[in-house]
Parts: structure tokens; sequence; C-alpha cells
């Protein structure tokens, strides 16, 4: 392929996913600056809680970390994606009506890894995210590889008019690097940073005990004030959070009145408030 | 003499755990539209779902679908073809498109031939789409489907929702489970049923959509629609009382 | 093979009539096939002797086909069924679903389509014999 068909072919992909996203009103990718902090739990219970906000039914997860896809598992959607006569994708209905894609549904089965190389893989990712017929939509919650590298942002690239980025992070990588890589890769993109969340459920490993520094916490918000991004909130540990993902229990829902429920609630107050001003921005201008 | 049908269908049927007939007072109020969109929408949640068009003499189920030139495979009987996660059976395949009019025992006895041979698997629901009103196919359904329960479609029509009491009088009176009532192509200041059912379920209403016509055939378009959100919520009702 | 499904039920008919009828052992067991449903009588034959098992184990099995006769209810006329008239795939439909020859055979005489089947439609089971 020349560097013009390659061109062409990108652009047409493109042009798909926009028409496939067209009557979907906000989008927010949620990436994290290295694996394991939690950016699927959290992608998971957003999703969860708008929709129980009055949302049911209008509301999509995105699941693009093809090196291990888990939203299907930590949501307890094992359904069936259905493929309509001009190859579009109709996703998975999840528990409240959820929208479900993920990159689990076009592997072989649970135990087989994704191992196709470098730009063949992406392609073969491209297009079957360019396919998905998304319909009408209030939020679609994108679910990216982890780090700040190639690979998040050729899948975000794909994706038009996206609201902006929520940064996930734990306090023991709150650094001033590891935030300003994230705020880079949204910069290239040309997004706004949502906000930062700092969470600290991987933090304790139910093998090893490992315990967390409590004093560590509040890394983050000081952070976000230096690089002047929005603090969106810390989520305590709570060691339930893994169980119920794991047994694909969403825990906002299992957990209703758990400090981590609040502190996650707020949280979710804060990003619809940040979407409500970006709507009255929008009108006006 | 022994009709060694009777005895098959059982076992064909052993690891289906569900059976929903989805059936109507009279006829052209979208009960078909609605057992497709059904058995789509159980299909997407995850189970794995039959769709039997037992509307012998008028199937329209293929169409809604856009389902053509496929054909079942055959293995030690016949196993329907899978479209859209549904497994899909309709007397179309054999009569191709051209009329069929069965009367009473020629209905009973291609009711029963089919599921002799078809071997559905394992299935969570199989939902099958009634010709209107009290027949051969809801009298033989009930014989033979000792397990079957009905989800009834009417309009908000009161002379639709008239043969619909009909019907759940004779379903009651052969005690058979009846899953609830939906009413069909509301529109606004339309009259209501809901006040009128009484001693069956409400499952909700669904809105008239003067477009769906441009959706037969197309199951995008078929499932963007607001009858296919509306039905969503109803599917929930139903399954999450009957796991 | 849709043959196969048909000897499975014919097994499952007869181990049930064994049970309620207190069969020990079943030894013969007479079925009849309709010409309509054109059943290849080698390869139900076959089927049936793979498929026996248990009460059925020495069962004989003997399998005949009955001849198919038509007879308008307009008009009245009665004839015999014709498979070499008709096409292929009209055939094999037939095969599967016998009423639907109501859909693409019509009477000689008034070409109605209302007609029924006098015999030679279906499979039953004649006659059942064993030990009790």
């Amino acid at each position: 392929m020349t560097d013009l068909e390659m061109i062409k072919r990108f652009q047409d992909t493109r042009k798909r996913v926009r028409e496939n996203m067209g009557k979907v009103k906000h989008k927010i990718a949620v990436i994290s600056g290295k694996g394991g902090v939690g950016k699927s739990t959290f992608t998971v219970n957003l999703a969860i809680a708008f929709a129980a906000k009055g949302h049911m039914e209008r509301v999509g997860i995105l699941d693009a970390d093809f090196h291990g896809p888990s939203v299907p598992k930590m949501l307890g959607a094992k359904g069936q994606m259905i493929q309509s006569d001009d190859g579009r994708i109709l996703p998975v209905i999840g528990p409240m009506g959820i929208r479900v894609v993920s990159t689990e549904f076009i592997l072989p089965d649970e135990n087989t890894p994704v191992i196709w190389r470098g730009p063949l893989k992406m392609n073969a990712i491209r297009d079957f995210l360019s396919e998905i017929s998304w319909g009408e939509l209030d939020f679609l919650l994108i679910d990216l590889p982890p780090g700040t590298g190639d690979e998040p942002l050729s899948i975000a690239q794909l994706l038009p008019d996206l609201d902006g980025v929520i940064v996930i992070t734990i306090p023991s990588q709150v650094s001033q690097l590891v935030v300003k890589k994230s705020v880079n890769f949204a910069r290239r993109l040309n997004l706004p940073v949502i906000g930062i969340v700092e969470n600290m459920s991987g933090f304790i490993c139910p093998n090893c005990g490992t315990k967390v520094d409590i004093f560590q916490a509040g890394g983050g918000r000081k952070i976000a004030e230096e690089l002047n991004i929005p603090f969106l909130g810390s989520i305590p540990i709570d060691q339930r959070i893994c169980e119920d993902a794991d047994n694909g229990k969403p825990f906002i829902l299992e957990h209703k009145y758990s400090p981590a429920t609040e502190a996650f609630m707020e949280i979710v107050d804060k990003i619809e408030k940040y979407l409500e001003a970006q709507d009255m921005l929008r009108e006006n201008s | 003499m022994f009709d060694p049908r009777i005895t098959v269908l059982e076992h064909r049927l052993s690891q289906v755990n569900n059976i929903f007939a989805v059936s109507s007072g009279k006829g052209g109020v979208g009960k078909s539209v609605i057992a497709s969109v059904l058995a789509l929408i159980l299909a997407r949640k995850g189970f794995k779902v039959g769709l039997m068009d037992l509307d012998f003499t008028s199937p329209s189920t293929h169409l809604i679908l856009g389902v053509k030139d496929i054909f079942p495979k055959e293995k030690e009987g016949i196993v329907p073809p899978t479209v859209y996660g549904i497994k899909f059976m309709s007397i179309v395949y054999f009569s191709k498109d051209k009329a069929l009019s069965l009367r009473g025992q020629d209905f009973s006895d291609s009711f029963l031939e089919i599921l002799a041979i078809t071997r559905w698997g394992n299935l969570d629901y199989l939902i099958l789409d009634m010709p209107p009103g009290i027949n051969d196919a809801t009298l033989d359904v009930v014989r033979f489907m000792k397990r079957v329960k009905f989800i009834i479609v009417t309009t908000p029509s009161l002379l639709s929702f008239s043969t619909v009491k009909k019907l759940l009088d004779s379903l009651h009176t052969s005690k058979v489970e009846v899953l609830g009532i939906i009413e069909n192509m509301k529109i606004e200041n339309s009259s209501s049923i809901r006040e009128h059912v009484k001693g069956t379920r409400f499952l909700g209403e669904i809105p008239f959509d003067p477009q769906l016509e441009k959706c037969f055939g197309e199951v995008r378009e078929l499932l963007s629609t607001e009858i296919s959100r509306k039905l969503e919520k109803i599917v929930d009702k139903i399954i999450y009382q009957n796991v | 093979m849709h043959e196969w499904a048909l000897a499975e039920a014919i097994i499952y008919t007869v181990t049930e009539i064994a049970e309620r009828e207190g069969f020990r052992e079943i030894l013969s067991v007479n079925v009849k096939v309709g010409e309509l449903q054109q059943v290849d009588l080698e390869t139900i034959k076959f089927a049936l002797t793979q498929l026996k098992r248990g009460k059925l184990e020495k069962a004989e099995f003997k399998v005949e086909t009955v001849k198919a006769k038509l007879k308008c209810r307009i008009c009245g006329e009665i004839w015999d069924f014709d498979k070499d008239k008709l096409d292929e795939e009209v055939a094999e439909a037939i095969h599967f679903v016998p009423e639907v020859a109501h859909s693409f055979i019509k009477c000689p005489k008034c070409s109605a389509q209302d007609f029924e089947f006098m015999e030679g439609r279906r499979m039953y089971i004649e006659s059942v014999g064993g030990i009790r």
C-alpha cells in the first residue's frame, strides 16, 4: 500500500466511524499512564451510574483495550453482537440496557490472547471499530488500551468529536511525569482533559497483602493544581471492588452505601457538570 | 397405530428452557414484528434464542428479518440456520414463495412433522410467532407443548381487545400461563386498554411508527426504532420474572 | 439425513410403548411410511439398527412404503402421487413436510389445490410384538 492509499483508507474508516457514531451525544475516553490502575472498573461503574441517572438503554461502552479486554466480564455481559447485511455490527445489550462492544467478542474464545502483530493488528481493530452501529446514545465511554503511547493514540484518533479524556491514576504512580504524559496525550488529539481520578482500588493485593501508605494519597490533587487541570476526586480503597469486578457485578450497585461509592458518585456529578457546561458553550457559539 | 412424531417432539424440545408463544386475538396488530424483535433483543442480551413462524398460511417473520436464500442443514434431522444470532425456522424453507392453504389436520400434520425433525439443541428461549386468533396452531401448541407461555399483543382498539378476551378465556380454561399483554400501535389520544386489563399482567405500550415499513428486512434499522427500545424494557419485565 | 430423525422418533415411541405395555423385550416392529415422505428405506432401516438399545436390542424392524393417494375435495377426483412429475427441489420440500404439497400439486382434473391425502401421507407404527 502506498502512503496515499494508507491515508485514503484511514479517511474512509474515519468517515464510517463518524456515520456510526452520528447519534451519540457525548463521547469520553478513559486513559491511564499504566495498566492495572482500575481503568476498566472505573469505566464500567461510570456507565452504570449514567444509566441509573435516567439514561437507561442510552449508554454505551467501547472496550478498546485489546490487551486485556475485561469490560464484558466486569459487567456480566455475555451476549452476542449481531451483524446486519451491510456489515455493520450491533452491540451486545448488557445490564441496564448498556450497549457493549469489546475486542473480546472478536476473539475466538476467552482464553485466547490477542497476539496479532503491529500494523495488521491495528488495521483489524480499526476495521472492527469502524463497523459498530451505536444508534442513539447519550454517553459512550471508551476504555482505551493502557499507556499514552501509539496504540491508545491511534484508536483515539479514529473517534470523531470526543468530549475529552478522563485520566485514571493510583497514588504510587502519581508523579508530575505520568500526569504530564496524559496531558500531552490529550493535547496531541486536541482534546480537553476532563479531569484526573485518583483511584486506589488496585492497591491492596488480595494475594500478597501489600498495603498502601494512606498518606501518599492527595498527591493527585496537588499535581492537578500544578498542571492546571481539574481534579475529579479520589476513590478510597475497598477490596470488594476487585471481588465485584471478578464476579461481574458493578461495585456501585453491589455496595451502594460505601465510602467508595459515595466518592465515585461525586466524581460522576463533576463529569456531568462538565458536559453540561460544554453543551451550553456549544449552544451559545 | 402410533404416531412416533408426538413422542419425539418432547425429546426435540428437551433442551429448550422456555417456550413463549406470541399471539393475538385478531390479525394485523403487529404480532410478527413483536415476535421477531423480541427474539433479536434476547439474542443481543446473550441468550440462545430460536424463532419459529407458526403462521404457515401467511408467514412473515422471514420478511421482517430479511431472511432469504437459506435452507436448513440436514444432520440427523434438520438444523435451523442461524440468522442475526437467532435459530430461525419457517415453513417458507419448504413452501418457497407459493401459497399454502391448510385445513385442520393438515396444519397439525405439518406442525408435528417440522417439530419432529427440527434439532433446536440448547436454547434459552424459543419464540413462536402464532397465527392470529384461536385456531389449529393455538390448540396444537397448547396440546403438544405443555410448558408454553403466551404473550398477547393487541392494539388500543377495544375491538381488538374484545378478541383478546376470548383468547385469554380459552387459554385460561386450558390452564396455560399468560405472561402478559402488550398494547401495540399506540398513538397519542388513542383509547387505552391498560385499564381494561384485569387478571393479566399489562406489559407495556408500544408506539405506532408509520416509518416501520421501511425497516422490514433491515435488522439494524429495525433495532433502532422506538418500538425496539420499548420492547427492550418489556423483555426485562418478562425474563426477570421467569428465570 | 432426516431419515435418522424419523428413526429416532420410532425408537423413542417403541421404547415408550414397551414401558407402558409392560414388555420385557420387543421382537418385531412394523412401520409404515407414506410415499409422500419419500423416505429412503435402506437408510431408515440402517438407522434403526444403529439406534436400537435395551429392550429393543433384538427387535426386527419391518418398514414398508404405502402408496400415496390424493383426493380432490372439489371434484372428487382420486389420483396417485407421482414423484417423477415434480422437480427435485419441490420433491425435497415435500419429503421434509408433506403438507407443502398443497403449494405445488393441483388436482389433475379441475386444478384445485384443496385436496386430501387419503393414504400414504405419513409414517406410523402399525404393530409392535414382544415378550411380556
